[in-house]
């Protein structure tokens, strides 16, 4: 075997992007992938001219270097397609976002008013703590919409309740976000035209770019790019171990067709799940980070494609089903992703996604049992005939999801501080780095780690959703570091206790002096200037006088001072707390495409 | 203005603005005069009532203002003299809010 200055494990979109990062610059590479097929979670399966995804992946981002490198590998390739992806709930369609008037009609008048309350409730009366994910949506949305809309969903994605599934997950996007970055936004989006302004949003949300055949075309068309470069692409090969000593990965043991050979190599690229990783070192890393790799869980996922006997079902691309009666989380239709999808355009192609743990009961179905559970699931949910129901296929993905529980964090802090020692591997992709990325983003870690190689110094670990809205909103860097410099002059609050001393001493002294030039002076407006005791109870304009009038000046001029203090505070403090949860309900607003 | 060894999300939640001392004593002199030369002017075309001795008596309360404003007058030199006095008296009012106010900020955040 050849060996490469770069070794990626894994030949999925964040192993694939790499080497061909690495291609394009003149640097060759190996990536290991133990499938026979490339794209990971991403890939594109063939049944019978069928084609489908293991999970939907919209070629959509915000990353325009990303962007960049999708047109630059399949150009006309990629199809502009519509999305609607709506909420199956009862029987009926909800769209999502959720949509005042449609959720009304579906849900009752007396259920909409329940609602209502409940969600008064959670802005009057939220919970403090926000450790759970039921405690985070609960507070924004009221426990009411959290329980139709979200619990069941959640726990059958995740397979836990929603107790026990870290807020942080649900916040993800919303922590990584400053509160600067969503100043800047919303200071530069009303800058901006307002045509230019609906465009954006009606892109964000109702487009996406696909490729013709699914994203395995891409995934394709990249391992030709790469190859064509020099640098090698390998299937079937599974990574056993990971010999390392001191600071470095020397090599990985490979195994193909029962023989295990070894592979150097001077840097290396892992996006394989980082609890197999870690387990695959040789020797052992010391117990407390093996503990730590352990306990990182994953959401597996299978996916059962039937073929349908009718040209038309329902608009959507994609359809959540949120019915409890049924086991089946998600249903995609791959006609309406695109139409090249179905070699046939009188039948359809459907996925029904079942979110499991690997060997649980659902798991270990047999096919047969499962394409006929979701026949029966799809006919319960009013969908399909079953009769209409021509063929089907499975597909199981392992590891599809890493699970943010609540000892996660602690558990990836204690790998990452013993990757972080290791200077010749860097961590890429969903699960090589347990953070649930979506495509464009295992993409740009893959992309920042072969810069990595090629001299540069990114953190991959810091790649998240800032990095989309710095790509979104433009800003040029000498425009950033003057509204970092202006934001907090402007949005920082004021002192009252300094506004009001401040403007009850100028305010005191004006009417002190004022009253002693009078008294000196002499003249008509003294008559005048007497009037103030209507005000202040005793003044004159006499020496004593100006005194009193000194003090009521300044009472006065101290509570005027403190009220405009106040009052500034307050309504910088609602402005920000406006587009903390705009932020907030923006980025949770594909929350559910998260899946 | 804000205290720069914050980070920036720090700075926002944490920190306490700073007043341009400058800046406010010019908007409070520009806005001042502003006041004085244009309520002076809207007097004088909005006139005021007659005397029996034939005579128009146009602003006789603004006019008082001349007791502290050597010069000024109910005309339009004295509009123009109103402004720059209000603006001096403006300018001066202002700078000294943001001075006392930097001041006290900066001994309570010491």
């Amino acid at each position: 075997m050849q060996t490469g200055p770069v070794v990626i494990i894994g030949a999925g979109p964040a192993g694939l992007t790499a080497a061909y990062v690495l291609s394009k610059a003149g640097v060759q590479s190996i990536v290991l992938e133990k499938d026979q097929t490339t794209g990971g979670i991403a890939r594109t399966v063939n049944y019978k001219n069928y084609y489908f995804d293991i999970g939907g992946h919209r070629f959509f981002t915000k990353v325009k270097s990303v962007e960049n490198i999708w047109k630059e590998v399949l150009g006309e390739d990629l199809l502009r397609r519509n999305r609607l992806s709506r909420i199956y709930y009862n029987k009926k369609f909800f769209y999502y976002p959720l949509r005042p008037l449609n959720a009304l009609l579906g849900l009752g008048i007396w259920n909409s008013i329940l609602i209502f309350l409940s969600y008064l409730i959670a802005q009057l009366f939220p919970s403090k703590k926000e450790e759970t994910f039921e405690q985070w949506v609960s507070n924004r949305f009221g426990k009411r919409l959290f329980k139709i809309f979200f619990k069941t969903y959640t726990e059958k994605v995740w397979g836990i309740s929603c107790n026990e599934i870290s807020a942080e997950w649900a916040g993800q996007r919303v922590q990584g976000l400053s509160l600067m970055t969503a100043l800047k936004n919303a200071i530069l989006k009303n800058q901006s035209r307002q045509k230019e302004k609906k465009e954006v949003i009606k892109t964000l949300i109702d487009e996406f770019d696909y490729p013709k055949f699914g994203p395995g075309m891409m995934w394709q068309a990249m391992v030709e790019n790469i190859k064509k470069n020099g640098s090698h692409v390998c299937l079937g090969k599974t990574v056993e171990g990971i010999r390392w000593s001191g600071n470095k990965v020397e090599a990985l043991e490979v195994k193909q067709n029962g023989q295990i050979e070894l592979v150097h190599g001077k840097d290396f690229i892992s996006s394989m799940p980082i609890r197999e990783a870690l387990q695959k070192f040789k020797p052992e890393v010391p117990k407390e980070v093996l503990d730590a790799a352990n306990d990182l869980k994953y959401r597996d996922f299978l996916t059962v494609a039937l073929i349908i006997n009718k040209p038309v079902l329902f608009p959507d691309t994609w359809v959540y089903i949120h019915d409890p009666e049924v086991k089946v989380g998600r249903i995609q239709n791959f006609k309406n992703w695109s139409p090249f999808m179905v070699p046939d355009s009188n039948k359809t192609c459907l996925g029904l996604e079942y979110f499991c743990f690997e060997g649980d009961d659902l798991w270990n179905m047999p096919d047969g049992e499962l394409i006929e559970l979701g026949k029966k699931e799809l006919e319960s949910l009013g969908l399909v005939n079953k009769n209409d129901v021509e063929d089907g296929t499975v597909v199981r993905m392992p590891k599809a999801y890493p699970v943010y529980d609540s000892t996660y964090r602690k558990s990836l802090d204690v790998v990452r501080q013993f990757i972080e020692r290791i200077d010749n591997l860097q961590l890429v992709g969903r699960n090589g780095m347990h953070k649930y990325n979506n495509q464009d983003h295992s993409m740009l870690t893959a992309m920042l780690s072969a810069e990595n190689i090629l001299g540069a110094n990114h953190d991959l670990w810091a790649v998240n959703v800032e990095q989309e809205y710095h790509e979104e909103m433009k800003i040029e860097p000498g425009e950033e570091v003057v509204l970092d410099k202006i934001l907090p002059s402007v949005f920082s609050r004021m002192d009252p206790l300094g506004l009001a001393s401040a403007v009850g001493s100028v305010l005191g002294l004006l009417i002190f002096f004022a009253t002693l030039w009078l008294v000196v002076k002499g003249g008509p407006a003294s008559v005048y200037l007497k009037l103030l005791n209507q005000f202040f109870f005793g003044y004159t304009v006499t020496v004593k006088g100006a005194l009193i009038g000194l003090a009521y000046g300044f009472s006065w001029g101290f509570l005027c001072g403190w009220l405009i203090a106040y009052l500034r505070n307050f309504m910088i403090a609602f402005y920000i707390y406006r587009i903390r949860r705009k932020v907030e309900l923006l980025t949770f607003r594909d929350f559910l495409d998260h899946f | 203005m804000v205290d720069e060894k914050l980070p920036n999300d720090e700075k926002l939640l944490r920190g306490v603005i700073r007043l341009n001392a400058k800046v406010y004593g010019l908007v409070l002199g520009i806005v001042l005069g502003l006041i004085i030369f244009i309520g002076t002017n809207w007097l004088l075309i909005k006139g005021g009532p007659t005397t029996p001795d034939g005579r128009h008596l146009v602003g006789p309360h603004l006019k008082l203002l001349g007791q502290f404003f050597i010069g000024y007058r109910v005309s339009f030199l004295g509009s123009i003299i109103g402004f720059l006095y209000g603006f001096a008296l403006g300018t001066l009012c202002g700078s000294a809010i943001g001075w006392i106010y930097n001041k006290i900020v900066d001994l309570r955040t010491r």
